[in-house]
């Protein structure tokens, strides 16, 4: 390295409540031994503006080039520290962090063993800071349209919201008609618009709109490139097309299946499924016979699904009132954490529903006569068993993930989560966002979500889309990860190890390239190269090398 | 206008999260929060990770903290308060208060040489607000300070070497013109101290929701307050001003089942021996992830579905818990040495002044109102919007969706 290394180290006792369990001056004078070391700080709370503020102006001044920061957990400020050293004019990479909280005062009761700890933590930080290297950023153009799969209710929501914020979209269906599981609702209860006056009149505004495309029997085929400039393969009807978008949003919703298994029955006129009966209420049909009781049983195909509670009330109260029948409703926990549930069970209630409730013993259902029997010990009524007879009986489904699943994730090289729903990057910050940048998930083919908050996720999506895509450009850390094409023998294992799709095979070197608008600097390919070709900026081979060395003498 | 201007009240999660969007797609934002500093409700919760993260999401809120904080196109304007709102959409005229705080935000490095010259004892009256507030100015503890008990004293005045102290300072007022403004006002805590029959605050080892909360900050770990002890039997009641007519408040708060059984099993990490009951009316386990969270805690916790009806003391440090054990129908008492009450999520009691000052419109249970299910994030007023439990309770991933949908709603109607 040419330049001469000038080491600031800067330590942090958290508003002096480290110091109890730390001894910081006795840190600082061990660290005084050390060449390079041009200036050592201590602060009270280095997150603090004011500190932080101070800190940068002492980088700059005293024209220090490596930062070495002892205070709390990297998860918490070290974007705000590389902030500070990025305003001073210093390369923020150029950053090695000990977690000197709670890797150490906060877990070691003895105080001279935790200092001896925090000064070993230091020490490698500092022998890690000798070969940091700068990571320097560029903006790169991206494209500003959109692809959306799905045109069910969150699909459709998304392409108004992003036609609304000024992006061509395209809407993918795989339907002859848009809609999805919307078109076989009889109503949205407690919503009074009804299903199709709420279709007809967003397939007209979509219609309308001249920078939405609709291709209804569309299938994807092929996706290629990544964030900016995805190209892919489109089937509509007959036709192939080709196009690029910068951005795509998966919205294809879920399904349901009725869980036999659990049952042990099988489905029959008597016994069906809630959508059976949603069909069945929306046709204007006469029905061959009038059901004069009707039993909605929950929580046995899937004890943690939002829309059977609220699919029950709904259909209960439509059967009420159209049929005057009977309504029960046997559950086990009521799901009415969802805006105003409260409200509307106390409603269902009023108008006649009756709730029975079951503990762990399931309901025994039986037939006889033409009718369905269940008996099942209620949690209030205690041992006295409740017997009743239905002429219909309603069973509740499973949510599962809709037809296909699999075949997109693969196509798309998205994450899966343990009961096969697309996987959000982060379920409480992310939650639209994929494990790849530039795809977004919307609606129930990511979570079990009730209507308003599908139609939410789907606008949810598009604001994601929109932050990332409306400058035209994005501006990308270049060189997170370096290749040496000497070494690389195109194995391919990281191509296939990489959850980003961030490499490619560089046909002039014959070796792997990292494509950094993609990369998250994950360190995955770094670890499974098998010859050693890979190094993660920031953590490379020599880097670690140093710090483990260096332990293996302390210890 | 020049610049398109937007208005966020309350600096909680929501405010914070819809002021960071804004902010990202280039508005100038201005946050108001009527305490010191900005983080709301959630900078007092704590990560309740067991052998592995149980995502409860709390440690979201720093990093928004600090880049709210950071961000060029946000000014924070805390220990303020909204007095009069007139205009419309587009052009909203704002009277806000700011109240003395007596160090200057902007001034303070927070270098702590005033709570060293602070002559009382600890904890002194001049200190800095938590760890990583924003912003990071010191705070006066009106309630020791010397100045405020009749007496004499600037020792921290005059040893402040950026000139940041000021007791002379007095409230003063601010004319702002926005284009639109977001309600992220929040919820109170539900004050447990209303089902008289618990005994909260009466008896030492009945404890909320946010004492854990609280404890767990700041201590790492929860001791009886009786005696000391860690404890063994441990009761967590559910529903606690949820859910109940009585009191008014007839809605699920959403966040009380999954916050009970994030705390037993962290409970259960720190004292593999402690035994833990959650009694419940319907469990809220629907949700991502979650699911599987149950399974889990299936077998290490006892689950009774009925609400204690009284907790009486049996000895100092045991309470007798009086319930309807509904198999096999019975009615019980149990001891146990700690009693968690699951505290829900109320409406601000500010609300109503609130909703007056802005013309907007109260719903149900005093939260306010939306258009529609459909625009959640809506009032009856164009331009103005509702972000996060102000409109109905939310858990933090919750409220950082509807933040952000709030964000995006102003955009559009800014364009």
């Amino acid at each position: 390295m040419a330049e001469d290394i000038k080491l600031g180290v800067y330590l942090c006792d958290c508003g002096g409540t480290l110091s109890k369990e730390i001894d910081f001056p006795e840190i600082q004078s061990r660290l005084e031994k050390i060449p390079d070391i041009k200036h050592i700080g201590l602060a009270h709370s280095l997150c603090s503006t004011g500190d932080l503020e101070r800190t940068g102006s002492e980088i700059g001044e005293k024209g220090i080039n490596r930062v070495v920061i002892g205070a709390c957990s990297p998860r918490l400020y070290e974007a705000r520290f590389m902030g500070a050293m990025e305003k001073s004019g210093l390369n923020p990479h150029l950053l090695s962090l000990a977690n000197i909280r709670e890797q150490c005062a906060w877990v070691h009761p003895h105080r001279s063993k935790a200092t001896q700890k925090a000064v070993k933590q230091l020490e490698m930080a500092v022998k890690n800071a000798r070969f940091l290297e700068p990571i320097e950023g560029e903006a790169v153009s991206v494209n500003r349209d959109v692809l959306i799969i799905g045109g069910g209710i969150s699909g459709m929501e998304a392409a108004l919201a992003l036609s609304e914020l000024d992006h061509k979209v395209t809407l993918l269906e795989r339907e002859k008609v848009l809609g999805g599981r919307l078109r076989d609702l009889h109503s949205l209860y407690p919503l009074e618009v009804t299903p199709e006056a709420l279709l007809t009149k967003k397939i007209e505004v979509l219609n309308k709109r001249a920078n939405i495309e609709v291709m209804t029997q569309a299938e994807l085929l092929k996706v290629e490139g990544q964030l900016g400039n995805f190209k892919v393969q489109i089937r509509a009807g007959h036709s192939q097309i080709t196009r690029s978008f910068g951005a795509l949003v998966v919205a294809t919703g879920c399904d349901t299946r009725f869980a036999k298994e659990k049952y042990g029955l099988e489905l029959s006129d008597e016994i069906i499924t809630p959508l059976q009966l949603e069909r069945m209420l929306k046709s204007s049909e006469d029905w061959p016979k009038i059901p004069q009781k009707i039993g909605f049983l929950l929580d046995i195909s899937d004890e943690f699904s939002r829309i059977s509670t609220i699919s029950a009330f709904r259909n209960g109260l439509a059967a009420k009132r159209r049929f005057g029948s009977e309504v029960y409703i046997f559950c086990k926990n009521l799901k009415l954490d969802t805006h105003g549930m409260e409200r509307i069970y106390r409603e269902v209630r009023n108008r006649g529903v009756i709730f029975f409730k079951f503990g762990e013993k399931k309901p025994e259902i039986s037939r006889a006569n033409g009718q369905i029997n269940v008996q099942l010990e209620d949690l209030y009524l205690g041992k006295e068993r409740v017997n009743l007879s239905f002429d219909l009986l309603v069973v509740d489904e499973q949510v599962i993930p809709q037809k296909g699943f699999e075949n997109l994730a693969s196509l798309l090289h998205i994450a899966l989560d343990p009961r096969s729903f697309y996987q959000p990057a982060n379920v409480h910050l992310y939650p639209v966002a994929s494990n790849r940048k530039g795809i977004f998930l919307a609606g129930s083919c990511r979570a079990d979500l009730d209507f308003p908050d599908t139609v939410a996720d789907g606008r949810a999506a598009a604001e994601a889309v929109h932050q990332l895509l409306f400058p035209g450009e994005i501006w990308v850390d270049v060189r997170k990860v370096m290749v040496d094409a000497d070494k690389c023998v195109l194995c391919l294992t990281c191509i296939r190890s990489c959850p980003h799709r961030a490499i490619e095979v560089d046909p002039v070197k014959k070796a792997a390239k990292v494509v950094d608008v993609a990369c998250q600097g994950c360190g995955i390919c770094a670890g499974e190269c098998p010859a050693k070709a890979i190094q993660l900026n920031g953590f490379t081979d020599q880097e670690i090398g140093v710090q483990l060395e260096f332990l293996k003498e302390a210890v | 206008m020049e610049e398109k201007r937007v208005l966020v009240i309350g600096g909680g999660v929501a405010g914070i999260t819809s002021a960071l969007e804004l902010a990202h797609h280039g508005k100038r934002v201005f946050l108001v929060e009527k305490e010191p500093n900005i983080g709301g409700h959630a900078a007092s919760f704590c990560c309740k990770a067991a052998e592995k993260c149980n995502k409860c999401s709390v440690c979201v809120l720093p990093e928004k903290i600090g880049e709210a904080g950071a961000h060029p196109q946000i000014s924070l304007l805390t220990a303020s308060e909204v007095r009069e709102v007139n205009g419309e959409a587009g052009d909203f005229r704002v009277k806000i208060a700011r109240q003395a705080r007596f160090v200057d935000p902007d001034r303070c490095t927070a270098c702590g040489l005033c709570g060293e010259a602070c002559p009382l004892e600890l904890p002194k009256a001049i200190h800095p607000p938590f760890a990583g507030a924003v912003p990071s100015a010191f705070v006066v503890d009106r309630d020791r300070c010397l100045r405020f008990q009749g007496k004499e004293c600037r020792s921290c005045q005059d040893k402040c070497p950026a000139g940041a102290i000021d007791f002379d300072q007095t409230s003063q007022k601010m004319d702002l013109e926005v284009g639109a403004i977001v309600v992220a006002t929040g919820f109170d805590v539900f004050d447990a101290r209303e089902k008289a029959l618990f005994g909260y605050g009466k008896y030492p080892n009945v404890m909320t929701g946010l004492d854990l909360e609280e404890r767990f900050l700041h201590g790492g770990s929860i001791f009886l307050p009786s005696n000391g002890k860690p404890p063994q039997d441990v009761a967590f009641i559910q529903c606690v001003g949820s859910r109940d007519e009585h009191i008014g408040n007839g809605y699920c708060s959403k966040v009380c089942c999954k916050y009970a059984m994030r705390f037993s099993r962290l409970l259960q990490y720190q004292n593999p021996e402690a035994k833990i009951t959650m009694f419940y009316m319907d469990l809220q386990m629907a949700g991502k992830g979650f699911a599987d969270f149950y399974e889990q805690c299936k077998g290490s916790i006892r689950f009774v579905q009925g609400i204690p009806v009284e907790i009486s003391p049996v000895s100092e440090d045991r309470l007798g818990v009086r319930f309807e054990d509904p198999w096999p129908g019975k009615i019980s008492e149990e001891n146990y040495d700690l009693v968690v009450l699951s505290v829900g999520i109320s409406p601000r009691k500010e609300a109503r002044n609130q909703a007056k000052i802005l013309g907007i419109n109260l719903g149900d249970f005093g939260f306010f109102d939306s258009l529609n299910p459909l625009e959640n994030t809506c009032t009856n007023i164009e331009g103005i919007f509702l972000a996060g439990c102000c409109q109905g309770p939310k858990d933090i991933p919750e409220t950082i969706a509807h933040s952000t949908q709030a964000a995006l709603r102003v955009i559009r109607s800014l364009s």
